[in-house]
């Protein structure tokens, strides 16, 4: 035995090893379904089963309900700004939300750095939509429509720090792209991305002109986007009737050529940003998608293994890539095992994998061909028959807090730097990856800590301008002990079975020295229960999923 | 940064994560500071007479050894080749000229990837090609080195908000921003109960596990002011940080490789035990005996008289025996004559510790 060993045998007996019980199948689909399962939710699912309420989430109407409209219409965003010379004076106020939804017309504007404006207008689409997104996560009764938004803003990850014109476009990108798209069809889908003022900036296709083009968006359309990087042949380089099933038309991978040539087929893809293309002529400034011939390559390509012929007609080129690799069968392998790695667990289910791909390719031309998939992802037995493998993103970690304890929720710009402290980095996510989909990225000492002190913050902190829970609300009036308020509050988060000695201990930590079966005045529920609540979100059975 | 995109260009400036341990008691530091994104390693340092660094780069992406791009020497050339600095980094220079700093140029990888994630991937977990592989390099390097006792202390220290991939599979890592707000907020009871939760196998709860351990030391052993708030780091010397991410890295990192040499001398480590156990064996005036017991789940150090033992009743020190060292002189006087330190210290590499846990249990 070793002295590590030796000293770890000093803990009490009872205290090793402990295994967490799982809740019901029921709280486990609806946990994944959501940003939070509620009571209400689950009194739905009751009385219409699960299947319904599945097929009911699948089909989101655009009217998001009375809550949110009100929300919506009542939230306002501090803004600030010092004067500057006769530019414009300066500024303090909360202002209602105007821009979330505007139009193009109205941000691209923002963008303009020739028109004086303070640095806080600019940044005023990008604080909005943060704000939405919140309101959205905790409020809308289109909980999976809301997770999806969250997958695929993942997947197609724009940074809103890596240039203005992506912040302040973000609110078209998250309407006329992720959300219009994310239970559509995966081809449309691509060609909205590719095409999107967000995308085309981020990873400068905007630029992109024949000879040498930039291969920015190529390369991480075939790793990140479609094809997957497990499915890339860096050692054939430029070998490509190596690629296994090249020669019949049907590489399995691809390689870096596949990357140059598609890249060449992208050039003359860019926005009308006003910029002077020479011989005295500019762009249209419109901030929307441009081709622009005489900087496309119109040349012969070879992209996996198909050849291009010279001199197609506009646009030709980049349609037929994306149709390459939209269509590709590796794409649909990498996408369904992310959705179900987001949906089921860190290490997804092999066989739901392969179901889901073979959804997912039998519907490729199908206008609900994304639906489809999770209608199958949602329906299998594995959906819900496994707990306990994933640890909730922060984002939706903060959202369930709220949903399960029903605070009013007024959310500001104060949750962007919270939500960074662990490790999560809203719509600000620094690479073409997106976040990390697996648990040893989100814990870590800091995060831990940062995920418990945000509940404190949230729950207990009377100051704070973001909540106001009123524990007594909730409660019926009959439940007045620390043992049967304990109980009231484990059943209302958890929603699951529980040891006696976790009963126990959340008993005896809301007690505090009193008897468990006294009653406990207002006064003291009102000083006691929030932290017992915060507790509660603090430990490991409501932290994972 | 010259022909790398703008998204990569901004990672450099704002994913720069740095870690710092003490590897061995001298409380040396070890700091590794990895920058996202590009460097190129030819355009930092280049061999400006080498006919095919001059022949394959174009001038405004190589150092020469005249004119406006001329860079600063640096001797030992390797190979007779005159290899220079950029010259936007004289800091650099005077490093090496101080025999401060060693190049080590063009390492890298033998995978020829051109996918700059699974490249970072592959560094991060020094693999050649596994890049799913769940154990950085540094996670590696920390286990191979015998003298960290990487359960009863804290080697290493990410200035993140996540743990870094070089030390995936670590459970010694902490991952710390602001190391004067490492603190629980709430009541002391909230904190007993976590620790009462969080009791699992699982990767959470052996990161929270950690966390609670190290916030109790980290608070600890910061230095705080009378009313108990924490004190600002100031640096030695006078030093004055630069504001960029990389400099407050570094700065967060400084005190905190303070602390962990204070950490080693904390309550739980090896070391404290050792040495508590000695003072009580050398305390003991004449003869009798120093004990490690338990009582009460709390293990205990102390000391009896002459043939007393913590069992007895009239026993000060009370409780099961684990370890006992018999300090009468007839016990080393043989080997040892007068020198009972020496005997003490030797006694330690003698214990059986598989014995004193069955007098545990």
């Amino acid at each position: 035995m070793s002295m590590i060993e030796f000293f770890e045998n000093l803990l009490p007996e009872e205290s090793k090893g402990k295994t967490l019980s799982p809740p019901s199948n029921k709280v486990i689909a609806l946990n994944r379904m959501s940003y939070g399962c509620t009571k209400e939710m689950i009194n739905q699912v009751n009385s219409t089963g699960l299947n319904a309420y599945i097929e009911s989430q699948l089909h989101p109407s655009n009217d998001e309900g009375q809550k949110i409209n009100d929300k919506i219409n009542s939230a306002t965003l501090h803004i600030k700004y010092e004067s500057k010379d006769d530019s414009y004076p300066a500024l303090d106020e909360d202002r209602p939300l105007g821009l979330w939804n505007a139009s193009i017309e109205k941000l691209w504007p923002l963008a303009d750095r020739k028109t004086p404006m303070a640095g806080p207008e600019r940044s005023r689409p990008l604080e909005e939509l943060r704000i939405i997104a919140w309101i959205r996560a905790v409020y809308s009764p289109w909980q999976l429509q809301e997770t999806l938004v969250e997958f695929w803003h993942n997947h197609f990850n724009v940074n809103a720090s890596a240039d203005l014109k992506i912040s302040v476009m973000l609110p078209v990108y998250d309407r006329d792209v992720i959300r219009k798209n994310c239970m559509g069809n995966f081809r449309q889908f691509l060609e909205d991305v590719a095409t999107s003022t967000a995308m085309q900036y981020y990873l400068d296709n905007s630029s992109s002109k024949a000879s040498p083009a930039n291969e920015n968006y190529a390369r991480e359309l075939f790793e990140l986007h479609t094809l997957g990087a497990d499915n890339y042949f860096n050692s054939l380089y430029n070998r490509w009737r190596e690629v296994p099933g090249a020669t019949s038309g049907k590489p399995i991978g691809y390689i870096d050529e596949d990357v140059y040539e598609a890249a060449r087929a992208f050039t003359g893809w860019t926005i009308a940003d006003g910029a002077n293309v020479g011989k005295g002529k500019n762009l249209p400034n419109t901030g929307t998608f441009y081709y622009n011939d005489g900087w496309h390559d119109n040349y012969q390509k070879r992209v996996l293994g198909v050849e291009f012929d010279p001199n197609q007609p506009p646009l030709a080129d980049g349609k037929k890539v994306l149709d390459l690799v939209a269509y590709h069968p590796a794409t649909a392998n990498h996408i369904c095992k992310k959705l179900c790695r987001w949906y089921i667990s860190d290490n997804p289910p092999d066989n739901v994998v392969k179901g889901a791909t073979a959804v997912w390719i039998k519907n490729q031309k199908n206008q609900n061909q994304i639906k489809e998939t999770m209608r199958f992802i949602l329906q299998s037995k594995e959906f819900n028959f496994t707990w306990g493998q994933k640890v909730k993103r922060p984002f939706e970690l903060v959202a369930s807090m709220l949903r399960t304890t029903q605070c009013d929720f007024t959310p500001a710009a104060s949750l962007t730097g919270m939500l960074s402290q662990m490790g999560y980095f809203h719509f600000q996510w620094p690479t073409p990856t997106g976040h990390p989909d697996k648990k040893e990225y989100w814990l870590s000492s800091s995060s831990m800590l940062a995920r418990w002190n945000l509940a404190l913050h949230l729950l207990t902190n009377h100051n704070n301008k973001l909540t106001n829970f009123q524990c007594r609300s909730l409660m019926p009036p009959e439940i007045q002990s620390s043992s049967q308020i304990a109980a009231f509050w484990i059943d209302q988060l958890l929603q699951k079975p529980i040891s006696p000695e976790f009963l126990n201990q959340m008993t005896q930590y809301l007690a505090n020295n009193k008897k468990t079966s006294d009653a406990l005045s207002p006064e003291e529920i009102d000083k006691r229960v929030p932290s017992l609540v915060a507790l509660l979100t603090m430990t490991p059975d409501f932290q994972i999923k | 940064m010259i022909g790398c995109s703008a998204s990569i260009a901004a990672m450099a400036g704002s994913r720069i994560t740095s870690f710092g341990f003490s590897p061995n008691e001298s409380g040396e530091i070890f700091v590794y500071v990895f920058l996202r994104g590009g460097c190129d390693g030819l355009n930092l340092v280049g061999p400006v007479n080498d006919p095919s660094y001059i022949a394959e780069r174009p001038p405004e992406l190589r150092l020469t050894d005249s004119d406006d791009g001329q860079g600063l020497r640096l001797d030992n050339g390797f190979n007779g080749l005159d290899f220079r600095l950029h010259p936007k980094a004289p800091e650099l220079k005077e490093l090496y000229d101080q025999q401060a700093l060693a190049i080590i140029h063009a390492a890298g990888l033998t995978n020829g990837t051109r996918s700059h994630f699974d490249a970072q991937d592959l560094i991060e977990r020094g693999s050649v090609n596994n890049k799913n592989l769940p154990e950085g390099w540094f996670t590696r390097y920390l286990d191979s080195i015998p003298s960290i006792d990487t359960s009863m202390m804290f080697p290493s220290v990410a200035v993140s908000s996540t743990v870094p991939a070089s030390f995936l599979g670590s459970s010694s890592t902490l991952a710390i921003q602001n190391i004067g707000d490492y603190k629980l907020r709430g009541d002391a009871k909230l904190q007993q109960v976590l620790q009462n939760i969080y009791n699992g196998q699982n990767l959470i709860d052996k990161t929270a596990a950690e966390a609670l351990r190290s916030i109790k030391y980290i608070n600890d052993h910061l230095e705080k002011d009378e009313n108990g708030k924490v004190s600002p780091y100031i640096p030695a010397s006078n030093a004055s940080y630069p504001d960029n991410s990389l400099a407050r890295s570094l700065k967060t990192l400084a005190p905190s490789g303070k602390i962990s040499d204070a950490i080693n001398g904390a309550f739980g480590s090896f070391d404290k035990f050792k040495e508590e156990l000695t003072k009580a064996a050398m305390g003991r005036f004449g003869s009798g005996w120093a004990w490690l017991v338990s009582h009460e789940w709390k293990l205990k150090i102390g000391s009896t008289a002459n043939q007393d033992n913590p069992m007895m009743d009239s026993s000060e020190l009370k409780g099961t025996p684990l370890l006992g060292i018999d300090v009468w002189e007839h016990a080393y006087y043989l080997k040892y004559q007068n020198k009972r330190n020496e005997y003490v210290a030797n006694w330690f590499n003698t214990i059986n510790w598989d014995e004193a846990a069955k007098r545990l249990s």
